[in-house]
């Protein structure tokens, strides 16, 4: 027996839905953008007026109520270094060890879970082991050298995930065809599955460098809050971001808190442009 | 080159078994691999044809719970051996795989990618080889292009014969080819079955296909594998017309696989 045909329920038109669809994602996208652009332009309103070459180029003054920046751009830049100096090729040649050279196994889950776990840890947390291990237990004091390996820390798992990410996107053919023309595994790490991964990987790293230049928490635990200029990595230094923190915390000067968050949002900006040239020009050699 | 060692044995396999793991790839396997000619494996999906292949430059080896008795043996020297470098084994038996798959550099780089890595340095001689290799697998003629182009902007047949231009210029002696035509149009197809038969001159090629016309069309001997075992070996004019045995026979026909 021919069941009779089901009645059907009034159905929504499809081109309605269509057009409605559009307007919410269109939506979503710009609320996305309008919400950068207002705490861009908001720091950049009240930040540029301080911007002068003598507010970058001079000593602080008066704990920061006058005069320029110039040693928490210095410390802030050199503490980033440090950490990235270390983070990198620890990330990196850990991604390489896992997913070129060990063959899965129980280290490898092992280490990928401890990176996973670190990735989730509020960067107090490093802060306080910073403190602790760097700058007590080993004596390194308040510096840019104990700041540095806590960023660094911090940082590693970022890198070493992204990287691993970018080397498993990595196409198997390439390295068949590599081991098949008699290279070995180093060969093609080096010269194949590396530069094919490299955009992936400077991702991870250009993230990481945001997160050490704006980090507040970590930093003051571990590099101090010192204005001096730092001389050395054994010196303590103060950060920009730190500066902005202490400038509006204790209230000394919103025009100079304003002034590094501008330049502080401006770096940021110049880091990931640089880097977005950069890879389109490897991305227009290699590809 | 004058091919005066045609007909000689290049590569042996006497007993050649193959496991990954508790799966018996194949069994007990004895075949002569004549130099200077082309030898056709055949067979249904999952014969065994390409395991076969990669024994003869150890391409099997890194498969999780990869063993192997029995020998290989190139020009008499055990292939498994203690004495041989695995680098060097692959740089005498070279490889074409399936599917066309030049490196996203230019095409001078893919060519001279093999060169490299063995540790050729001197200019000159690497755009020696760079030329000698592109003449070889007849790209250079259809030239007139930019070496400096990325490889993955050729048509598909072309970056075949690139992935063959970066197999000769390492200038091997054994040349397996893996369904190097499954991924090609019939055009591509014949380009690259002419080009198999001006390398044969030169070079020991051994190619898998499950295009029983290209294996009548373009080879010179005849492999016949059914799950894992060789079924028929020999001329391949003989095994397509007469063959030995009734498996050999159904198979051709088209009853199965």
């Amino acid at each position: 027996m021919i069941p009779d045909q089901p009645s059907r329920r009034p159905r929504l038109n499809p081109e309605k839905v269509h057009v409605a669809a559009v307007v919410a994602l269109w939506t979503t996208a710009g609320v996305t953008l309008a919400v950068l652009a207002a705490i861009i332009v908001f720091i950049l309103v009240h930040g540029l007026p301080m911007l002068t070459p003598e507010f970058l180029l001079a000593q602080p003054e008066s704990m920061g109520r006058a005069g320029g920046i110039f040693p928490t751009i210095v410390g802030t830049l050199a503490l980033t270094a440090v950490a990235l100096a270390i983070a990198t090729p620890l990330g990196v040649g850990t991604a390489i060890y896992l997913n070129e050279y060990s063959r899965g196994g129980r280290a490898a889950a092992a280490i990928r879970f401890g990176v996973d776990c670190l990735a989730g840890v509020p960067s107090i947390i490093f802060g306080l082991f910073g403190f602790i291990f760097f700058v007590i237990y080993l004596k390194m004091g308040w510096s840019v050298l104990s700041g540095g390996l806590t960023l660094a820390v911090m940082v590693l798992p970022t890198i070493m995930r992204t990287a691993e990410e970018a080397l498993r996107a990595v196409p198997a053919s390439y390295r068949q065809v590599s081991f098949a023309t008699g290279a070995t595994t180093w060969q093609t790490v080096t010269r194949v599955v590396l530069p094919v991964a490299l955009p992936g990987t400077v991702t991870g790293i250009v993230l990481s460098i945001g997160r050490c230049v704006g980090e507040t928490a970590a930093v003051i635990f571990t590099a101090g809050t010192a204005l001096r200029l730092p001389l050395s990595i054994f010196s303590p230094t103060r950060t920009m971001a730190v500066h902005f923190y202490i400038l509006a915390r204790e209230g000394l000067s919103m025009p100079h808190a304003y002034g590094t968050a501008a330049v502080l949002v401006i770096t940021i900006l110049l880091v990931n442009t640089i880097a977005n040239a950069i890879m389109l020009r490897f991305r227009a050699g290699v590809t | 080159m004058v091919s005066t060692d045609s007909g000689q044995v290049k590569i042996t396999a006497r007993g050649l078994s193959l496991f990954y793991g508790s799966f018996h790839a194949l069994k007990s396997v004895d075949l002569d691999v004549q130099s200077r000619t082309i030898t056709a494996i055949i067979g249904p999906s999952g014969c065994g044809k390409s395991t076969l292949l990669r024994t003869f430059n150890r391409m099997n080896d890194m498969v999780p719970g990869f063993r192997l008795d029995g020998e290989v043996r190139l020009d008499g020297q055990d292939i498994y051996g203690p004495q041989m470098s695995v680098s060097v084994l692959r740089k005498r038996v070279g490889m074409v795989f399936q599917k066309p798959n030049p490196f996203p550099f230019s095409i001078r780089d893919n060519v001279l990618f093999g060169p490299r890595a063995h540790g050729v340095t001197d200019r000159a001689y690497l755009e020696h080889i760079l030329e000698q290799s592109l003449r070889g697998s007849g790209l250079w003629d259809d030239g007139g292009f930019d070496l400096d182009t990325p490889a993955q902007d050729l048509p598909l047949g072309a970056q075949q014969q690139l992935c063959i231009a970066r197999l000769l210029a390492v200038e091997p002696e054994v040349i397996l080819l893996d369904e190097p035509c499954s991924a090609l149009d019939p055009y591509s197809t014949l380009h690259i079955e002419d080009l198999m038969r001006q390398l044969s001159e030169a070079y020991t090629i051994v190619i898998v296909t499950h295009n029983m016309q290209q294996a009548a069309r373009a080879s010179d001997r005849a492999v016949f594998m059914l799950l894992g075992s060789m079924v028929e070996e020999g001329p391949t004019g003989r095994l397509f017309t007469e063959p030995h045995d009734e498996r050999t026979a159904e198979y051709i026909m088209g009853r199965f696989g």
